[in-house]
Protein backbone atom coordinates (compact mmCIF):
# COMPACT_ATOMS: atom_id res chain seq x y z
CA UNK A 1 0.00 0.00 0.00
CA UNK A 2 0.94 3.78 -0.79
CA UNK A 3 0.10 7.13 0.47
CA UNK A 4 -2.40 6.93 -2.26
CA UNK A 5 -4.05 4.60 -1.24
CA UNK A 6 -8.11 4.88 -0.84
CA UNK A 7 -7.93 2.65 1.87
CA UNK A 8 -6.94 4.13 5.31
CA UNK A 9 -6.72 2.96 9.07
CA UNK A 10 -9.87 4.20 10.82
CA UNK A 11 -9.27 5.51 14.87
CA UNK A 12 -11.47 2.37 16.14
CA UNK A 13 -9.44 -0.39 14.18
CA UNK A 14 -5.59 2.42 15.43
CA UNK A 15 -6.65 2.07 19.33
CA UNK A 16 -8.00 -1.70 18.58
CA UNK A 17 -3.98 -2.12 17.79
CA UNK A 18 -2.71 -0.17 20.21
CA UNK A 19 -4.35 -2.28 23.27
CA UNK A 20 -3.73 -5.71 21.55
CA UNK A 21 -7.40 -6.22 21.05
CA UNK A 22 -7.23 -6.69 16.85
CA UNK A 23 -6.77 -10.06 15.14
CA UNK A 24 -3.34 -11.28 13.70
CA UNK A 25 -4.50 -10.76 9.49
CA UNK A 26 -5.99 -7.11 10.63
CA UNK A 27 -2.86 -5.95 12.43
CA UNK A 28 -0.62 -7.34 9.64
CA UNK A 29 -2.52 -4.92 7.40
CA UNK A 30 -2.23 -2.23 9.98
CA UNK A 31 1.71 -2.89 10.09
CA UNK A 32 2.09 -2.67 5.98
CA UNK A 33 0.10 0.21 5.72
CA UNK A 34 1.68 2.31 8.07
CA UNK A 35 5.04 1.78 7.06
CA UNK A 36 3.88 3.41 3.65
CA UNK A 37 0.51 6.16 5.04
CA UNK A 38 2.77 9.10 6.74
CA UNK A 39 -0.90 9.85 8.64
CA UNK A 40 -1.78 6.47 9.26
CA UNK A 41 1.62 6.27 10.99
CA UNK A 42 1.06 9.23 12.78
CA UNK A 43 -2.60 8.32 14.30
CA UNK A 44 -1.21 4.42 15.31
CA UNK A 45 1.58 5.99 16.88
CA UNK A 46 -0.68 8.23 18.78
CA UNK A 47 -3.05 5.86 19.72
CA UNK A 48 -0.49 3.60 20.80
CA UNK A 49 0.98 6.35 23.20
CA UNK A 50 -2.08 7.44 24.11
CA UNK A 51 -3.16 4.24 25.39
CA UNK A 52 0.46 3.49 27.31
CA UNK A 53 -0.60 6.63 29.06
CA UNK A 54 -3.74 5.65 30.21
CA UNK A 55 -2.84 2.29 31.45
CA UNK A 56 0.09 4.21 33.53
CA UNK A 57 -2.31 6.29 35.23
CA UNK A 58 -4.45 3.77 35.79
CA UNK A 59 -1.90 1.80 37.28
CA UNK A 60 -0.83 5.08 39.18
CA UNK A 61 -4.75 5.74 40.11
CA UNK A 62 -4.84 1.88 41.70
CA UNK A 63 -1.33 2.65 43.62
CA UNK A 64 -3.04 6.09 44.89
CA UNK A 65 -6.14 4.60 45.78
CA UNK A 66 -4.36 1.77 47.80
CA UNK A 67 -2.09 4.25 49.77
CA UNK A 68 -5.25 6.39 50.76
CA UNK A 69 -7.19 3.46 51.69
CA UNK A 70 -8.17 3.76 55.44
CA UNK A 71 -6.30 1.78 57.35
CA UNK A 72 -8.67 -1.45 59.00
CA UNK A 73 -8.03 -2.09 62.18
CA UNK A 74 -8.79 -5.19 64.88
CA UNK A 75 -11.95 -3.90 65.73
CA UNK A 76 -12.71 -2.78 62.63
CA UNK A 77 -11.96 -5.84 61.10
CA UNK A 78 -13.90 -7.85 63.53
CA UNK A 79 -17.12 -5.89 63.33
CA UNK A 80 -16.80 -6.60 59.32
CA UNK A 81 -16.34 -10.31 60.33
CA UNK A 82 -19.61 -10.70 61.78
CA UNK A 83 -21.62 -9.23 58.87
CA UNK A 84 -21.47 -5.33 59.53
CA UNK A 85 -21.18 -2.96 56.51
CA UNK A 86 -17.96 -1.65 55.95
CA UNK A 87 -19.22 2.51 57.07
CA UNK A 88 -20.84 0.32 60.11
CA UNK A 89 -17.39 -0.51 60.81
CA UNK A 90 -16.31 2.74 60.67
CA UNK A 91 -18.48 4.43 62.75
CA UNK A 92 -17.96 1.86 65.28
CA UNK A 93 -14.36 2.11 65.10
CA UNK A 94 -14.17 5.93 64.54
CA UNK A 95 -12.62 7.22 67.53
CA UNK A 96 -9.59 5.77 69.64
CA UNK A 97 -12.03 6.48 72.54
CA UNK A 98 -14.45 4.45 71.28
CA UNK A 99 -12.64 0.89 70.58
CA UNK A 100 -10.70 1.42 74.10
CA UNK A 101 -14.01 1.91 76.05
CA UNK A 102 -15.12 -1.27 73.92
CA UNK A 103 -12.30 -3.27 74.67
CA UNK A 104 -12.10 -1.89 78.43
CA UNK A 105 -15.63 -3.49 78.81
CA UNK A 106 -14.62 -6.83 77.38
CA UNK A 107 -11.41 -6.47 79.81
CA UNK A 108 -13.68 -5.54 82.57
CA UNK A 109 -15.92 -8.10 82.32
CA UNK A 110 -13.49 -11.22 81.96
CA UNK A 111 -11.66 -9.99 84.89
CA UNK A 112 -14.89 -10.10 87.06
CA UNK A 113 -15.42 -12.87 85.55
CA UNK A 114 -12.05 -14.73 86.19
CA UNK A 115 -12.31 -12.98 89.95
CA UNK A 116 -15.82 -14.71 90.61
CA UNK A 117 -14.62 -18.44 89.39
CA UNK A 118 -11.41 -18.49 91.59
CA UNK A 119 -13.88 -17.59 94.79
CA UNK A 120 -16.57 -19.70 95.94
CA UNK A 121 -17.76 -16.77 97.95
CA UNK A 122 -21.39 -15.60 97.85
CA UNK A 123 -20.29 -11.96 98.38
CA UNK A 124 -17.59 -12.17 95.75
CA UNK A 125 -19.94 -13.67 93.35
CA UNK A 126 -22.77 -10.91 94.33
CA UNK A 127 -20.17 -7.91 93.90
CA UNK A 128 -19.35 -9.71 90.48
CA UNK A 129 -22.99 -9.63 89.60
CA UNK A 130 -23.27 -6.31 90.74
CA UNK A 131 -20.40 -4.74 89.02
CA UNK A 132 -20.17 -6.51 85.83
CA UNK A 133 -23.21 -4.60 84.45
CA UNK A 134 -21.47 -1.26 84.84
CA UNK A 135 -18.63 -2.15 82.18
CA UNK A 136 -20.92 -1.71 79.06
CA UNK A 137 -22.72 1.55 80.45
CA UNK A 138 -19.27 3.21 80.89
CA UNK A 139 -18.33 1.86 77.64
CA UNK A 140 -21.31 3.39 75.70
CA UNK A 141 -21.18 6.68 77.87
CA UNK A 142 -17.45 7.12 76.83
CA UNK A 143 -17.58 6.34 73.41
CA UNK A 144 -20.20 9.78 73.32
CA UNK A 145 -18.80 11.99 75.74
CA UNK A 146 -16.98 14.91 74.33
CA UNK A 147 -13.34 13.96 75.15
CA UNK A 148 -14.83 10.62 73.12
CA UNK A 149 -16.43 12.52 70.27
CA UNK A 150 -14.14 15.13 68.94
CA UNK A 151 -16.31 15.78 66.18
CA UNK A 152 -19.91 15.59 67.65
CA UNK A 153 -20.86 19.18 66.48
CA UNK A 154 -20.48 17.66 62.68
CA UNK A 155 -22.35 14.40 64.02
CA UNK A 156 -25.56 16.20 64.89
CA UNK A 157 -25.54 17.58 61.12
CA UNK A 158 -24.87 14.85 58.51
CA UNK A 159 -27.88 12.74 57.10
CA UNK A 160 -26.61 9.58 59.24
CA UNK A 161 -28.28 10.32 62.16
CA UNK A 162 -26.92 10.76 65.48
CA UNK A 163 -29.67 8.13 66.84
CA UNK A 164 -27.81 5.42 64.48
CA UNK A 165 -24.34 6.12 65.05
CA UNK A 166 -25.58 6.16 68.80
CA UNK A 167 -27.29 3.20 68.97
CA UNK A 168 -24.41 1.28 66.74
CA UNK A 169 -21.64 2.68 69.09
CA UNK A 170 -23.85 1.17 72.27
CA UNK A 171 -24.47 -2.32 70.46
CA UNK A 172 -20.76 -2.53 69.69
CA UNK A 173 -19.79 -1.86 73.19
CA UNK A 174 -22.57 -4.41 74.79
CA UNK A 175 -22.12 -7.19 72.62
CA UNK A 176 -18.74 -8.08 72.12
CA UNK A 177 -19.00 -8.43 76.39
CA UNK A 178 -21.70 -10.26 76.33
CA UNK A 179 -20.75 -12.76 73.92
CA UNK A 180 -17.33 -12.83 75.77
CA UNK A 181 -18.77 -13.10 79.58
CA UNK A 182 -21.07 -15.83 77.65
CA UNK A 183 -17.75 -17.98 76.42
CA UNK A 184 -16.57 -17.85 80.12
CA UNK A 185 -19.44 -19.44 81.63
CA UNK A 186 -17.39 -22.89 81.66
CA UNK A 187 -14.63 -21.47 84.18
CA UNK A 188 -17.71 -20.17 86.41
CA UNK A 189 -17.07 -23.62 88.50
CA UNK A 190 -20.57 -24.34 89.26
CA UNK A 191 -22.64 -21.20 89.51
CA UNK A 192 -22.21 -20.87 85.87
CA UNK A 193 -25.96 -20.09 84.62
CA UNK A 194 -25.74 -17.51 87.03
CA UNK A 195 -23.03 -15.67 85.55
CA UNK A 196 -26.09 -14.99 82.88
CA UNK A 197 -27.43 -13.40 85.31
CA UNK A 198 -25.76 -10.20 84.72
CA UNK A 199 -26.74 -9.78 81.00
CA UNK A 200 -30.06 -8.32 80.79
CA UNK A 201 -29.79 -5.86 83.91
CA UNK A 202 -26.46 -4.52 81.97
CA UNK A 203 -28.81 -4.76 78.74
CA UNK A 204 -31.74 -2.60 80.31
CA UNK A 205 -28.63 -0.41 81.95
CA UNK A 206 -27.24 0.81 78.60
CA UNK A 207 -30.80 1.43 77.55
CA UNK A 208 -32.21 3.03 80.25
CA UNK A 209 -28.84 5.31 80.08
CA UNK A 210 -29.50 6.01 76.29
CA UNK A 211 -33.32 6.96 77.11
CA UNK A 212 -31.68 9.05 79.68
CA UNK A 213 -29.09 11.28 77.21
CA UNK A 214 -32.14 12.90 75.50
CA UNK A 215 -32.16 14.88 78.41
CA UNK A 216 -28.84 14.93 79.79
CA UNK A 217 -24.92 14.34 78.34
CA UNK A 218 -24.35 9.94 78.08
CA UNK A 219 -21.43 10.48 80.74
CA UNK A 220 -24.22 12.16 83.35
CA UNK A 221 -27.11 9.85 82.43
CA UNK A 222 -24.75 6.42 82.93
CA UNK A 223 -23.86 7.67 85.96
CA UNK A 224 -27.44 8.50 87.31
CA UNK A 225 -27.91 5.16 85.89
CA UNK A 226 -24.95 3.97 87.66
CA UNK A 227 -25.76 5.22 91.14
CA UNK A 228 -29.42 3.78 90.97
CA UNK A 229 -28.15 0.28 90.00
CA UNK A 230 -25.37 0.89 92.88
CA UNK A 231 -27.63 1.62 95.95
CA UNK A 232 -30.47 -0.74 94.78
CA UNK A 233 -29.01 -3.42 97.04
CA UNK A 234 -28.11 -0.82 100.03
CA UNK A 235 -31.52 0.77 99.96
CA UNK A 236 -33.12 -2.69 100.01
CA UNK A 237 -30.58 -3.90 102.43
CA UNK A 238 -29.74 -6.97 100.80
CA UNK A 239 -27.17 -9.40 101.96
CA UNK A 240 -24.94 -11.25 99.37
CA UNK A 241 -26.75 -14.85 99.53
CA UNK A 242 -30.54 -12.39 98.79
CA UNK A 243 -28.20 -10.56 96.22
CA UNK A 244 -27.98 -13.88 94.45
CA UNK A 245 -31.57 -14.16 94.78
CA UNK A 246 -32.42 -11.12 93.62
CA UNK A 247 -30.14 -11.35 90.26
CA UNK A 248 -31.67 -14.83 89.33
CA UNK A 249 -35.38 -13.38 89.72
CA UNK A 250 -36.74 -10.16 90.50
CA UNK A 251 -33.71 -8.62 88.76
CA UNK A 252 -34.33 -10.02 85.42
CA UNK A 253 -38.44 -9.27 85.48
CA UNK A 254 -37.44 -5.44 86.22
CA UNK A 255 -34.81 -5.55 83.66
CA UNK A 256 -37.30 -6.71 80.99
CA UNK A 257 -39.63 -4.15 82.42
CA UNK A 258 -36.77 -1.21 82.06
CA UNK A 259 -35.88 -2.44 78.57
CA UNK A 260 -39.02 -2.16 77.37
CA UNK A 261 -39.84 1.11 78.64
CA UNK A 262 -36.57 2.91 78.51
CA UNK A 263 -36.42 1.26 74.53
CA UNK A 264 -39.83 2.91 74.04
CA UNK A 265 -38.71 6.15 74.90
CA UNK A 266 -35.45 6.01 73.01
CA UNK A 267 -37.78 4.50 69.88
CA UNK A 268 -40.63 7.46 70.18
CA UNK A 269 -37.99 9.87 70.86
CA UNK A 270 -36.16 9.33 67.72
CA UNK A 271 -37.44 12.67 66.01
CA UNK A 272 -35.95 14.64 69.21
CA UNK A 273 -33.24 13.29 69.36
CA UNK A 274 -31.95 13.42 66.43
CA UNK A 275 -32.54 17.08 66.11
CA UNK A 276 -31.69 18.05 69.50
CA UNK A 277 -28.96 15.50 70.21
CA UNK A 278 -27.48 14.72 73.98
CA UNK A 279 -28.63 17.97 75.73
CA UNK B 1 -42.81 17.29 53.26
CA UNK B 2 -41.39 20.53 51.40
CA UNK B 3 -42.62 23.66 52.78
CA UNK B 4 -41.15 25.71 50.34
CA UNK B 5 -42.31 28.89 50.90
CA UNK B 6 -40.35 31.95 50.30
CA UNK B 7 -38.22 30.49 47.62
CA UNK B 8 -34.87 31.92 49.49
CA UNK B 9 -32.06 28.97 50.46
CA UNK B 10 -32.79 30.49 54.24
CA UNK B 11 -35.73 32.04 56.11
CA UNK B 12 -36.41 32.88 59.45
CA UNK B 13 -39.40 34.52 60.94
CA UNK B 14 -39.18 35.98 64.23
CA UNK B 15 -36.91 33.42 65.39
CA UNK B 16 -36.05 33.10 68.95
CA UNK B 17 -33.72 30.71 70.88
CA UNK B 18 -33.33 30.32 74.66
CA UNK B 19 -30.63 28.27 77.01
CA UNK B 20 -32.98 27.81 79.46
CA UNK B 21 -34.14 31.56 80.69
CA UNK B 22 -31.27 33.45 78.44
CA UNK B 23 -32.47 34.18 75.30
CA UNK B 24 -29.46 34.12 72.47
CA UNK B 25 -31.65 34.90 69.42
CA UNK B 26 -34.93 37.21 69.60
CA UNK B 27 -37.31 37.57 67.17
CA UNK B 28 -34.90 37.37 64.08
CA UNK B 29 -36.07 37.89 60.26
CA UNK B 30 -33.72 37.04 57.38
CA UNK B 31 -34.54 35.80 53.81
CA UNK B 32 -31.43 34.77 52.42
CA UNK B 33 -30.43 33.89 48.63
CA UNK B 34 -28.22 32.42 47.01
CA UNK B 35 -24.32 34.02 46.93
CA UNK B 36 -22.40 34.74 50.32
CA UNK B 37 -23.73 36.39 53.38
CA UNK B 38 -21.43 37.51 55.75
CA UNK B 39 -22.48 37.53 59.86
CA UNK B 40 -20.34 40.26 61.85
CA UNK B 41 -20.70 40.58 65.20
CA UNK B 42 -18.90 40.93 68.71
CA UNK B 43 -18.47 37.56 70.93
CA UNK B 44 -22.20 36.59 72.47
CA UNK B 45 -24.16 38.40 69.44
CA UNK B 46 -25.25 35.26 68.70
CA UNK B 47 -23.86 34.23 65.42
CA UNK B 48 -22.91 30.91 66.46
CA UNK B 49 -25.84 30.25 67.80
CA UNK B 50 -27.64 31.22 64.25
CA UNK B 51 -25.47 29.14 62.46
CA UNK B 52 -26.15 26.10 64.62
CA UNK B 53 -29.77 26.75 63.77
CA UNK B 54 -29.45 27.04 59.98
CA UNK B 55 -26.78 24.11 60.05
CA UNK B 56 -29.54 21.82 62.03
CA UNK B 57 -27.62 21.33 64.68
CA UNK B 58 -30.36 23.09 67.27
CA UNK B 59 -34.05 23.65 67.19
CA UNK B 60 -35.15 27.06 67.74
CA UNK B 61 -37.23 27.91 70.39
CA UNK B 62 -39.61 29.52 68.49
CA UNK B 63 -40.60 30.88 65.44
CA UNK B 64 -40.42 29.89 62.26
CA UNK B 65 -36.96 28.38 60.40
CA UNK B 66 -36.92 27.06 56.94
CA UNK B 67 -33.75 25.57 54.75
CA UNK B 68 -33.66 25.02 51.90
CA UNK B 69 -37.35 25.56 51.25
CA UNK B 70 -38.12 22.86 53.97
CA UNK B 71 -38.65 22.51 57.90
CA UNK B 72 -36.25 21.41 59.85
CA UNK B 73 -38.46 20.21 62.47
CA UNK B 74 -39.77 17.56 59.99
CA UNK B 75 -37.51 14.32 59.93
CA UNK B 76 -37.69 13.47 56.55
CA UNK B 77 -37.43 17.88 55.91
CA UNK B 78 -34.07 17.71 58.08
CA UNK B 79 -32.86 14.41 56.09
CA UNK B 80 -33.37 16.45 52.48
CA UNK B 81 -31.44 19.56 54.49
CA UNK B 82 -28.57 17.81 55.66
CA UNK B 83 -28.30 15.69 52.41
CA UNK B 84 -27.58 19.45 50.64
CA UNK B 85 -25.15 21.17 53.70
CA UNK B 86 -22.14 21.46 54.41
CA UNK B 87 -20.83 22.95 57.77
CA UNK B 88 -17.65 23.96 59.23
CA UNK B 89 -18.22 24.38 62.67
CA UNK B 90 -16.29 27.22 65.06
CA UNK B 91 -14.30 24.65 67.03
CA UNK B 92 -14.25 21.81 64.29
CA UNK B 93 -12.57 18.23 66.41
CA UNK B 94 -11.25 16.24 63.86
CA UNK B 95 -9.95 12.56 64.91
CA UNK B 96 -6.11 12.82 65.75
CA UNK B 97 -5.48 9.46 64.50
CA UNK B 98 -6.71 9.76 61.21
CA UNK B 99 -5.15 10.47 58.20
CA UNK B 100 -6.58 13.32 56.12
CA UNK B 101 -7.67 11.57 53.62
CA UNK B 102 -9.46 8.57 56.73
CA UNK B 103 -10.82 11.86 57.69
CA UNK B 104 -12.90 13.68 55.10
CA UNK B 105 -13.25 9.56 54.06
CA UNK B 106 -15.38 9.29 56.99
CA UNK B 107 -17.68 12.15 57.09
CA UNK B 108 -18.58 11.11 53.13
CA UNK B 109 -19.48 7.70 54.66
CA UNK B 110 -21.75 9.74 57.00
CA UNK B 111 -23.02 11.97 54.23
CA UNK B 112 -24.24 8.57 53.12
CA UNK B 113 -21.78 8.31 50.27
CA UNK B 114 -21.47 4.36 50.10
CA UNK B 115 -20.46 4.01 46.53
CA UNK B 116 -16.22 3.54 47.00
CA UNK B 117 -14.99 4.80 43.79
CA UNK B 118 -17.59 7.75 43.79
CA UNK B 119 -16.75 8.68 46.89
CA UNK B 120 -13.01 8.95 46.36
CA UNK B 121 -13.63 10.68 43.44
CA UNK B 122 -15.58 13.64 45.72
CA UNK B 123 -12.90 13.12 48.41
CA UNK B 124 -10.30 13.66 46.09
CA UNK B 125 -12.05 16.73 44.40
CA UNK B 126 -12.49 18.68 47.64
CA UNK B 127 -8.80 17.78 48.82
CA UNK B 128 -8.06 19.52 45.92
CA UNK B 129 -9.89 22.40 45.87
CA UNK B 130 -8.74 22.74 49.43
CA UNK B 131 -4.83 22.40 48.41
CA UNK B 132 -4.41 19.52 50.65
CA UNK B 133 -3.55 16.63 48.26
CA UNK B 134 -0.25 16.31 48.85
CA UNK B 135 -0.45 16.18 52.50
CA UNK B 136 -3.44 13.27 52.65
CA UNK B 137 -1.67 10.93 53.84
CA UNK B 138 -0.43 12.90 56.88
CA UNK B 139 -1.52 12.28 60.50
CA UNK B 140 -4.17 15.13 61.56
CA UNK B 141 -1.97 15.19 64.64
CA UNK B 142 0.81 16.61 62.84
CA UNK B 143 -0.72 19.63 60.97
CA UNK B 144 -0.52 22.79 61.50
CA UNK B 145 -3.44 25.26 62.50
CA UNK B 146 -4.66 26.47 58.74
CA UNK B 147 -4.18 22.99 57.15
CA UNK B 148 -6.98 21.98 59.89
CA UNK B 149 -9.16 24.34 59.03
CA UNK B 150 -8.64 23.39 55.46
CA UNK B 151 -9.60 19.75 56.57
CA UNK B 152 -12.54 21.18 58.00
CA UNK B 153 -13.56 23.46 55.03
CA UNK B 154 -12.84 20.24 52.81
CA UNK B 155 -15.42 18.06 54.24
CA UNK B 156 -17.65 20.78 54.24
CA UNK B 157 -17.28 21.05 50.43
CA UNK B 158 -18.45 17.07 50.07
CA UNK B 159 -21.55 16.47 47.83
CA UNK B 160 -20.98 20.06 46.02
CA UNK B 161 -23.63 21.61 49.09
CA UNK B 162 -26.50 24.31 48.08
CA UNK B 163 -26.14 25.55 51.50
CA UNK B 164 -22.60 26.23 53.06
CA UNK B 165 -22.59 27.50 56.57
CA UNK B 166 -19.16 28.27 57.89
CA UNK B 167 -18.46 29.39 61.56
CA UNK B 168 -15.19 31.51 61.45
CA UNK B 169 -13.52 29.89 58.47
CA UNK B 170 -10.58 32.07 58.06
CA UNK B 171 -8.85 31.78 61.55
CA UNK B 172 -5.57 30.36 61.61
CA UNK B 173 -5.40 30.92 57.70
CA UNK B 174 -2.42 32.53 56.38
CA UNK B 175 -3.00 35.58 54.15
CA UNK B 176 -2.00 33.11 50.82
CA UNK B 177 -4.99 30.40 52.28
CA UNK B 178 -7.36 33.50 53.03
CA UNK B 179 -6.90 34.37 49.43
CA UNK B 180 -7.23 30.90 48.42
CA UNK B 181 -10.64 29.99 50.58
CA UNK B 182 -12.02 33.60 49.10
CA UNK B 183 -11.36 31.66 46.00
CA UNK B 184 -13.36 28.34 46.86
CA UNK B 185 -15.89 30.20 48.60
CA UNK B 186 -16.68 32.61 45.36
CA UNK B 187 -16.58 29.76 43.24
CA UNK B 188 -19.34 27.78 45.20
CA UNK B 189 -21.26 30.88 45.89
CA UNK B 190 -22.15 31.25 42.13
CA UNK B 191 -25.59 28.98 42.11
CA UNK B 192 -25.75 28.31 45.88
CA UNK B 193 -25.84 30.16 49.37
CA UNK B 194 -22.54 30.48 51.62
CA UNK B 195 -23.46 31.69 55.11
CA UNK B 196 -19.81 32.46 57.39
CA UNK B 197 -19.18 34.39 59.96
CA UNK B 198 -16.41 36.02 60.93
CA UNK B 199 -14.47 38.77 62.97
CA UNK B 200 -12.57 39.97 59.73
CA UNK B 201 -14.17 42.54 57.73
CA UNK B 202 -11.58 42.29 54.73
CA UNK B 203 -13.21 39.02 54.28
CA UNK B 204 -16.78 40.43 54.29
CA UNK B 205 -15.51 43.21 51.95
CA UNK B 206 -13.54 40.49 49.45
CA UNK B 207 -16.08 38.15 49.04
CA UNK B 208 -19.78 39.02 50.74
CA UNK B 209 -22.61 40.64 49.20
CA UNK B 210 -24.23 41.18 51.73
CA UNK B 211 -23.33 41.49 55.37
CA UNK B 212 -25.81 41.13 58.39
CA UNK B 213 -24.18 41.92 62.02
CA UNK B 214 -25.52 41.21 64.96
CA UNK B 215 -25.45 42.22 68.76
CA UNK B 216 -27.17 41.02 72.08
CA UNK B 217 -28.87 38.15 69.77
CA UNK B 218 -30.50 40.72 67.15
CA UNK B 219 -29.97 41.73 63.87
CA UNK B 220 -28.51 45.79 63.96
CA UNK B 221 -27.86 45.80 60.21
CA UNK B 222 -28.11 44.12 56.88
CA UNK B 223 -27.49 45.36 53.72
CA UNK B 224 -24.16 45.50 50.96
CA UNK B 225 -20.66 46.25 52.74
CA UNK B 226 -20.57 49.09 50.42
CA UNK B 227 -23.61 50.19 52.73
CA UNK B 228 -21.99 49.21 56.21
CA UNK B 229 -19.16 51.51 55.17
CA UNK B 230 -21.28 54.16 54.19
CA UNK B 231 -22.32 54.44 57.85
CA UNK B 232 -18.90 55.98 58.44
CA UNK B 233 -19.27 58.11 55.45
CA UNK B 234 -18.33 61.32 56.55
CA UNK B 235 -16.86 59.78 60.40
CA UNK B 236 -13.19 58.99 59.55
CA UNK B 237 -10.58 61.18 59.06
CA UNK B 238 -6.75 61.19 59.34
CA UNK B 239 -4.86 63.02 61.77
CA UNK B 240 -1.25 63.85 62.96
CA UNK B 241 -2.84 62.96 66.29
CA UNK B 242 -5.30 60.74 68.37
CA UNK B 243 -8.19 62.63 68.60
CA UNK B 244 -9.14 62.12 72.30
CA UNK B 245 -13.16 62.72 70.72
CA UNK B 246 -12.98 59.60 68.22
CA UNK B 247 -14.69 56.47 68.78
CA UNK B 248 -11.19 54.68 68.38
CA UNK B 249 -8.41 55.98 66.51
CA UNK B 250 -5.04 54.24 65.62
CA UNK B 251 -1.67 55.00 64.08
CA UNK B 252 -1.51 53.76 60.14
CA UNK B 253 1.76 52.94 58.09
CA UNK B 254 2.00 56.49 57.24
CA UNK B 255 2.56 57.59 60.63
CA UNK B 256 -0.73 59.34 60.89
CA UNK B 257 -3.64 58.41 62.80
CA UNK B 258 -7.52 56.81 61.87
CA UNK B 259 -10.08 58.23 63.64
CA UNK B 260 -13.20 57.54 63.85
CA UNK B 261 -15.79 59.12 65.55
CA UNK B 262 -17.84 62.82 64.36
CA UNK B 263 -15.58 64.57 63.49
CA UNK B 264 -14.17 67.83 63.68
CA UNK B 265 -14.76 70.23 61.29
CA UNK B 266 -12.07 71.27 58.92
CA UNK B 267 -10.54 67.99 59.00
CA UNK B 268 -9.33 65.49 56.20
CA UNK B 269 -12.04 63.09 55.69
CA UNK B 270 -10.73 59.73 54.39
CA UNK B 271 -12.55 57.06 52.36
CA UNK B 272 -14.77 54.38 55.23
CA UNK B 273 -14.06 50.75 54.99
CA UNK B 274 -16.34 48.00 56.28
CA UNK B 275 -14.62 48.01 59.66
CA UNK B 276 -15.45 51.92 59.76
CA UNK B 277 -18.92 51.07 59.18
CA UNK B 278 -18.94 48.63 61.57
CA UNK B 279 -16.71 50.74 64.57
CA UNK B 280 -19.56 53.52 64.15
CA UNK B 281 -22.46 50.88 63.92
CA UNK B 282 -21.35 49.21 66.97
CA UNK B 283 -20.64 52.82 68.95
CA UNK B 284 -23.98 53.48 67.96
CA UNK B 285 -25.11 50.14 69.89
CA UNK B 286 -23.22 51.01 72.69
CA UNK B 287 -24.47 54.42 73.20
CA UNK B 288 -27.95 53.44 73.15
CA UNK B 289 -27.38 50.13 75.65
CA UNK B 290 -25.47 53.03 78.04
CA UNK B 291 -28.24 55.90 77.87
Amino acid sequence: MNAETTWHIDSASAQRYARHTIDEVTAASVEAHVSACGSCAAAVSAAVEETHEGLLDNVWAKVDELLDAPRVGVIERSVRSVGCSPATARVIAATGRAQWSCLSAVALSLTLAVFASTTGDDAAFALFLLFAPIGPLVATAVAFERFGEPVESLLRTVPTALWTIALVRSAAAVVPSIVLTALSIPILNERGWLALAWMLPSFALSVAALALSNWMRPGQSALVVTLIWMSLPVVARLQAETVLDAMAGTAQLTSIAVVLAAGTVFVTRRPTFDYRGFS
Amino acid sequence: MNTAGSGAHVALTQLTKSYGRTEVLRGLNLALGPGVVGLLGPNGAGKTTLLKLLATALAPTSGTLEVLGRNPADAADRLEIRRRLGYVPQEVGLYENFTVYEFVDYIAILKEQTDRAARRADVCRVLAAVDLEDVRSKKIRKLSGGMRRRVALAQSLLGDPQLLVLDEPTVGLDPEQRLRFRQIVSQHAERRCVVLSTHMTEDVEALCERVVVMDHGAIIFDGTPAGLAALASGKVWLAPAADPNALMSWRTGDGRHRNVGDAPVGVHLAEPTVQDGYLVLNGRVLAVSSA
